[in-house]
């Protein structure tokens, strides 16, 4: 008997950005272009609520690279920030090297353990520009338990 | 009888880790080498200088690069992208570069009915870059 190996079962997805979703800014937490498109059927976007949902605990992992960035910038991202704001934020200090930012200083991911993934800025310096890098950004997943 | 394959599938995860190297400037669209692996728990990987033959199975790939740079991190970077079977098949990873945050790894995740080559491409250099060894490593989950 063979087995044929089905990608529909695969434990593992990535998601990307496709750049016609986004999450409204409700203050405190800012405007951020939506991970909308995974890789495999472990994930499905919700077009209400704006996370992948997948119907087992996943850990995931996100992280965004703004597109464009001249004045420097300090951002900050969280997976859901309205349930846990305090919790697994990540920041992106410094982008940029005009006039008024310095040189770039780094990059961090967001973690979540949950059944809906949506990773959304909480905090964004002033004049710093939002729209992703949608080449560089990923959102990536696996399925944990049984 | 009827099986639903998420209440019942229990999922063995088999890894790999490996050090990426490059013994010299480095060059857009040339490949890692990838080092002798610290682990490997996957049956039936092999593996040449710059690229590994996959069997079957689902994948998750994480490759992730340390640049030196002794000076200024934005007139000096790189991107990459993991290739699968000769095709960019990855976000890109990045390091910090003007106007733009790095991120740190190009991850891919993919199901093989069959065996296939896996490299780690050098796809943007920006300035002049040499890899720090110590901070670059691939990273490959699988279920069989």
């Amino acid at each position: 008997m063979t087995y044929i190996k089905n990608a529909g079962s695969s434990p593992f997805a990535t998601c990307s950005i496709s750049g016609s979703e986004s999450i409204s800014a409700s203050p405190p937490w800012k405007y951020t272009t939506a991970f909308d498109t995974p890789s495999t059927p472990l994930g499905v976007f919700n077009s209400t609520t704006k996370a992948i949902d997948t119907s087992q605990d996943c850990l995931a992992f996100a992280s965004f690279s703004p597109n464009n960035n001249t004045v420097g910038g300090f951002f900050n991202f969280s997976f859901n920030p309205e349930l846990m704001p305090e919790l697994v934020a990540m920041v992106l200090p410094e982008v940029g090297s005009g006039t008024a930012g310095g040189l770039s200083r780094g990059d961090d991911t967001c973690i979540d353990i949950s059944k809906a993934h949506k990773a959304q800025y909480v905090y964004v310096s002033t004049g710093a520009q939002e729209a992703p890098d949608k080449n560089r950004s990923i959102m990536y997943m696996l399925r944990i338990g049984v | 009888m009827t099986y639903l394959i998420n209440d019942i599938q229990k999922v063995g995860v088999q890894a790999y880790q490996a050090g990426l190297s490059y013994n010299s400037t480095v060059l857009v669209n040339t490949y890692l080498t990838i080092e002798t692996p610290d682990h490997n728990s996957i049956d039936d990987l092999t593996q040449s200088s710059n690229t590994l033959n996959l069997p079957a199975g689902s994948y998750l790939i994480e490759a992730s690069l340390g640049v030196v740079n002794s000076v200024n991190p934005v007139s000096n970077a790189l991107e990459w992208m993991i290739e699968l079977d000769s095709t960019e098949n990855s976000n890109t990873g990045a390091s910090i570069s003007n106007n733009k945050a790095g991120v740190d790894c190009a991850v891919s995740d993919f199901t093989l009915k069959e065996t296939q080559d896996v490299k780690v491409k050098i796809t943007s250099v920006t300035g002049t870059c040499t890899i720090n060894t110590e901070y670059s490593y691939l990273t490959i989950l699988r279920t069989g």
